[in-house]
């Protein structure tokens, strides 16, 4: 086969790919830089306003507050799913009993969908009829409904929410790293009179490094990324405690409609907040791949 | 659309007369369709809880049903039943739909905008929101109202959790097949500011039904198809079915009650009327339903809150006004008690 026929039948097999990757991911990208200097309500006329989205986004206060709730929101998910995910994987990874089907059982949330989870944990903690209230009237160990989605716990709530659909997943990358991890080197330590928290701190952690950079740093990135449950949970509410980055960007473009009244699809700021969102995670994520780089050098 | 003045006979336009608006079905002068079906807005409310909490009628005026939403609460908690709710998940569907008919009975326009002098005023509005806050801070709403979505809401209230609540005529339909219920409910007109009816109770969604494209090949056709469906017995088959409350006078007059359990309370009467049209702007920054919603649950200094609101409103209406997007007729004359005649 000549280099020629080849690197046609390769090109066309890319073809369906780069097709989709370029209607999908880089023209809406394209769309995105461009709206952002303009005012568009998503029919009609598009005016130019050249900066000025930019300005109105430094005086919403609305939007930073939502860029505090992200860092609070990804803080709080992975303080609890990093450390929560690495103890189950290594837990998983000896020969206990069932380990398989804890595996298993561990991982589950990570097929079920966002939205069906929030919504069974909406069910679990709302005030007014939710199991946990039930239950913990019942053995009146509360006198009147907890507010777990009020205004006071609600990001309490939604970071559980999210912790506990993250760590299977999570959990299963780390199995991998941990497989990787040679015997040889537990035997030997264990010969020399490590224990058990030894063997962690001094085998298992500094050998996961690499693997645990590229972890967290996906968690880093979904965490920020995540809106879906809470979307469904609290619809960044009550009053705008859960609001987060993204979610406070998802009503800008599709803002929900109530009888009788039109609402404006904010095309342009909506671009203009999206790419500021965008920035925002590309310099965190920046900046923890920066910090994290002595992770790699395991040797 | 292709407007229809050259098919509507006279004596067709008498029969809709009372509702044909501009901003509605008119335009620019010209008749584009013709009204049917519209909403009503009134007071939910459970005849069971009242009775138990011993009140004898809804709530006429704000204070009543400040007081009464208290009652019903310290009579029914122990059995989770508490005096008030809304959808308050998304505080702009919880307001639209219960302080719109609260404010046209008043006399003020339901959605913050003052018609005599084409600019928005959200006063009005606050002094609505207190009552509501004092209803929050009385304990008198359901816990976790603020996660409420509208159908959680609804079915609370078909196990008879709430004691009132404010929406559209579409609740009948809800309690008949979507939350079937065992309860005893009515529907009254909404309690005003002063307890006195000032406006009319603002009928939604009404003005249009069938219309003409601009672009059919076949308009007499289409007028023909028109004509018939707009006959006085489609329209009163249709209200009788239960499609739609007939907001045509005529109509509403001599049809049957709806098939639907509950929907005689929701009929259009002498206290209810379309309202003129008001533009509708998208504000920089908070929107009112979550500026008062906020207010509701944290407090804060309530004249601040409409002044801003008041700002960023009308400074959205004047950059829509400028782009040719609405446009605007201060009516110094407006009078709403003189509506619905």
């Amino acid at each position: 086969m000549t280099r020629w026929t080849r690197l046609r039948e390769n090109s066309l097999l890319l073809l369906p790919s780069v097709i989709l990757t370029v209607a999908l991911g880089i023209y809406p990208l394209i769309w995105v830089l461009r709206y952002m200097f303009y005012d568009y309500p998503g029919y009609g006329a598009e005016t130019f306003v050249g900066l000025d989205n930019f300005r109105r986004l430094l005086r919403d206060a609305a939007f930073w507050e939502s860029v505090r709730n992200t860092f609070v929101f990804a803080g709080g998910k992975l303080l609890i799913t990093v450390p929560l995910s690495l103890l189950l994987a290594v837990i998983l990874n000896g020969r206990l009993r069932g380990r398989h089907f804890l595996r298993a059982v561990f991982f589950m949330p990570t097929v079920i969908s966002t939205a069906v989870i929030a919504v069974v944990f909406y069910l679990i903690f709302n005030s007014y009829n939710g199991m946990v209230n039930q239950l913990l009237m019942k053995y009146h160990l509360i006198g009147s409904p907890f507010e777990w989605l009020g205004p006071k716990h609600a990001m309490l709530t939604v970071i559980l929410a999210a912790a506990w659909g993250a760590v299977g997943n999570y959990m299963l990358l780390f199995l991998a790293g941990l497989q990787s991890i040679p015997h040889d080197l537990y035997e030997a330590a264990s010969i020399d009179g490590a224990g058990p928290a030894q063997r962690f701190w001094r085998i298992t952690v500094p050998m996961l490094g690499p693997v645990m950079q590229i972890i967290i740093m996906l968690a880093i990135i979904a965490s920020l990324k995540g809106y879906e449950s809470i979307m469904v949970m609290t619809e960044g509410g009550p009053i705008g405690k859960t609001e987060v980055m993204y979610l406070y960007l998802y009503k800008l473009l599709f803002p929900v409609a109530t009888s009788g009244a039109v609402v404006d699809q904010q095309f342009g700021y909506g671009s203009a907040v999206g790419f500021t969102t965008a920035v925002i995670v590309g310099i965190i994520t920046a900046a923890y791949y920066a910090m994290s780089r002595k992770m790699n050098k395991v040797f | 659309m292709a407007p229809i003045d050259e098919y509507v006979a006279d004596d067709m336009k008498t029969k809709f007369s009372s509702l044909l608006l501009d901003g509605v079905n008119i335009f620019g002068g010209k008749l584009y369709s013709l009204p049917n079906s519209g909403q009503t807005l009134r007071l939910v409310y459970n005849k069971d809880l009242f009775d138990k909490a011993g009140i004898a009628n809804p709530p006429q005026s704000l204070q009543e049903m400040v007081d009464d939403a208290k009652k019903i609460t310290a009579a029914g908690k122990s059995e989770g039943a508490y005096g008030f709710a809304l959808n308050f998940k998304n505080p702009k569907s919880a307001f639209d739909r219960s302080m719109r008919e609260i404010l046209s009975l008043s006399g003020y326009q339901g959605l913050g905008y003052d018609l005599k002098t084409a600019q928005f005023d959200f006063k009005p509005y606050s002094q609505v929101v207190e009552y509501f806050k004092q209803m929050w801070d009385d304990g008198s709403v359901l816990p976790g109202a603020e996660t409420l979505d509208i159908d959680p809401m609804r079915a609370q209230f078909a196990a008879g959790k709430i004691g009132m609540y404010l929406s559209f005529a579409t609740e009948p339909g809800v309690y008949k097949d979507q939350f079937p219920t065992t309860i005893n409910w009515g529907a009254a007109l909404a309690p005003t500011l002063e307890g006195k009816q000032v406006g009319t109770s603002e009928i939604v969604s009404a003005g249009t039904w069938l219309g003409i494209s601009d672009k059919s090949k076949h308009k007499d056709a289409a007028w023909k198809f028109m004509e018939y469906m707009y006959q006085d017995d489609i329209l009163t088959a249709y209200h009788e079915q239960g499609f739609g409350i007939s907001v045509v006078p005529s109509i509403a007059e001599k049809a049957k009650n709806p098939d639907i359990p509950g929907m005689e309370g929701f009929l259009v009467g002498e206290h209810d009327s379309i309202w003129p049209v008001s533009p509708s702007v998208t504000p920089e920054g908070a929107n009112y339903a979550d500026a008062f919603f906020k207010y509701m649950l944290s407090g804060g200094d309530v004249s601040k809150i409409v002044t801003d609101l008041n700002t960023r409103y009308n400074d959205a209406l004047a950059k829509a006004v400028e782009k040719g997007d609405v446009k605007t007729q201060p009516n110094p004359s407006f009078d709403p008690s003189k509506l619905g005649s």
